[in-house]
């Protein structure tokens, strides 16, 4: 590269020079001849100025240098906080249903680095609910939980330890959107996301990417307290019996498809009902994302076990859904139509899962429309059925953001 | 006036001038690239084109278990910003905006990347932050800086994915 520039300066120089005038100036002194007439001392003054200015310039670039790097010193704790929140309207033809607004979760999340190493992070939920209020009956309310707070600690991108509560990391929907109604393309979630699988859990976990080349695969390991005696809870107050949950998730997201992840987890726990019967839970799940928007696609499914630890009768239950996008690359590229099937097969014989009571199949479809980069309307239809039931007819319009 | 052969000078200039251009012209191509260039203390001279996306996806957060990477990015509507959310990203600014809201919400990250609002800027926080990464017109890097080869190649080089 040096070369290049000395072969083309010595070109641009002579080439300059064939087209020179040529010009008279003192043969001693160099200087032309009117800086010869005004004398030396002038030249000394202009010198002199200039190296002053010179200076003042260096030294206020220092400065500039120096308030630069006061500025971008890192200060802990960096508290940052951003919440989310949506409005909907709702009409079915559900029996004991009515139609109205309704305002949905207010979330609050705190992130903030305490170190280099270490941040923390939270999530508070305040969730309107009818019984959530005072007095008697109960007036609505809003009904306050700390949905995650997690200290965690930075080892390298290759081991990060965690404690405190989570979005249990064994479902991509879960650990990805769960209250951020504005991040999803749907008003919902699907169903599954709710008692079929836990959806917090207590403990700890180690994470971080494994040496795997181009599949970049990353690892999910944690134990704590799973299921509460009511499962749709975690353990928050304690673990229910001394049986530790498990957790073990693996996911990857190739560099040749870039866009696309897919992964699987294991999860394990003994559920200790009210009546004090025992279960040995076993998950497994699995998904498969296109996360780019033309299209989006999602799959992902779990099988979960459950094993009676008197008598050891055993019970099945699946779920699965998958969902279409596609952001319509017209009117700035804000409407985004999906569509979603769900499907459940739960065996109702389960006394652990006897409270459960989810749609067999779930048909949506929806548009979204992106009002402005934080803010979104989605209008939806959703058609459910439960089994031996008629047809559920809903339709719903939301505004969520993020602020 | 005398009318004659051009003198031998001129043919020698047109020649020059000619060669001259078309370096320039080379030139002007490479100043179209964008650079990857990070403070001088970072342990990596080359990234693979996948690695430097890891990088800026915020997927990879440490050059070293000592050194953290702190992502430096133009503000909207800097040409450089444009390529690199057409390149590394794949995103338009609203999916980049929403990639980054995701990513904190999933509390993988504290905070988004530091925005800077020119090429100047984004040189001297270079400089000033210990593992820092930041992409500037080629044409604008002075001497002295690192400058991180992507597969192999420098800007203005065949092959090189930033432009």
């Amino acid at each position: 590269m040096n070369a290049s520039i000395v072969f083309r300066s010595i070109l641009f120089l002579f080439l300059f020079s064939l087209f020179l005038p040529e010009t008279k100036g003192s043969a001693e002194t160099g200087l032309p001849p009117e800086a010869e007439k005004a004398g030396p001392h002038t030249d000394m003054e202009t010198l002199l100025e200039r190296i002053e200015n010179l200076e003042k310039q260096a030294k206020k670039k220092t400065l500039q240098q120096d308030i630069l790097k006061a500025k971008i010193q890192p200060v802990y704790p960096s508290l940052k906080m951003i919440g989310f929140t949506d409005f909907t309207f709702s009409t079915t033809d559900a029996p004991g249903k009515s139609t109205g607004f309704r305002e949905g979760q207010f979330v609050l999340h705190f992130s903030s680095a305490l170190s280099q190493r270490v941040s923390y992070f939270a999530e508070i939920s305040m969730t309107p609910r009818k019984d959530a209020g005072t007095g008697e009956p109960t007036a609505s309310g809003f009904n306050v939980e700390v949905e995650r707070s997690i200290i965690r600690l930075d080892q390298g991108d290759q081991l990060k330890i965690s404690a405190g509560r989570f979005h249990t990391p064994i479902n991509w929907w879960n650990n990805t959107f769960h209250h951020g109604a504005w991040l999803q393309t749907s008003i919902g979630r699907p169903q599954m996301i709710g008692s079929f699988i836990p959806v917090h859990f207590l403990g700890g976990t180690l994470e971080g990417s494994l040496p795997s080349g181009e599949l970049n695969l990353y690892y999910h390991l944690g134990v704590g307290n799973g299921r509460g005696e009511i499962i749709s809870r975690a353990g928050d107050a304690g673990d229910i019996n001394n049986r530790p949950a498990w957790l073990i998730n693996i996911v990857s997201k190739p560099d040749r498809f870039f866009g696309l992840q897919f992964g699987g987890s294991v999860y394990g726990d003994r559920i200790t009902k009210t009546d004090g019967q025992e279960f040995d839970e076993m998950i497994t799940a699995a998904h498969i994302v296109w996360n780019k928007e033309n299209p989006e696609f999602i799959l992902e499914g779990a099988n979960i076990r459950h094993k009676a630890k008197a008598g050891g009768e055993v019970f099945y239950h699946q779920a699965f859904y998958i969902q279409v996008a596609y952001r319509v690359p017209v009117f700035h590229a804000a409407l985004k139509p999906y569509a979603r099937f769900e499907f459940s097969d739960i065996d109702q014989t389960d006394p652990a899962f006897e409270i459960l009571d989810l749609f067999k199949k779930t048909t949506i479809t929806g548009i979204r429309y992106d009002l402005t980069t934080l803010a979104a309307i989605k209008l939806e239809y959703r058609r459910q059925k439960k089994k031996g039931a008629s047809e559920i007819n809903s339709g719903f319009a939301q505004i969520s953001f993020t602020f | 006036m005398k009318q004659g052969k051009t003198p031998f000078k001129y043919w020698i200039a047109a020649l020059f001038t000619g060669l001259i251009l078309a370096s320039f012209s080379q030139r002007a191509m490479a100043s179209t690239d964008i650079a990857l260039v990070a403070h001088p203390a970072v342990p990596i001279d080359n990234l693979s084109f996948p690695e430097a996306r890891k990088i800026f996806l915020g997927n990879r957060q440490y050059w070293s278990e000592d050194l953290r990477i702190t992502l430096l990015i133009r503000a909207p509507v800097a040409r450089e910003r444009d390529i690199m959310l057409k390149t590394f990203y794949q995103m338009s600014e609203a999916q980049f905006r929403q990639y980054w809201i995701s990513k904190i919400f999933r509390a993988e990250v504290t905070a988004g990347p530091k925005v800077v609002f020119s090429s100047e800027m984004a040189l001297e926080l270079v400089i000033l932050i210990p593992g820092s990464i930041t992409f500037v017109d080629a044409a604008q890097i002075p001497k002295g800086l690192k400058l991180i080869k992507i597969d192999g190649r420098l800007p203005g080089e065949n092959g090189y994915p930033l432009h």
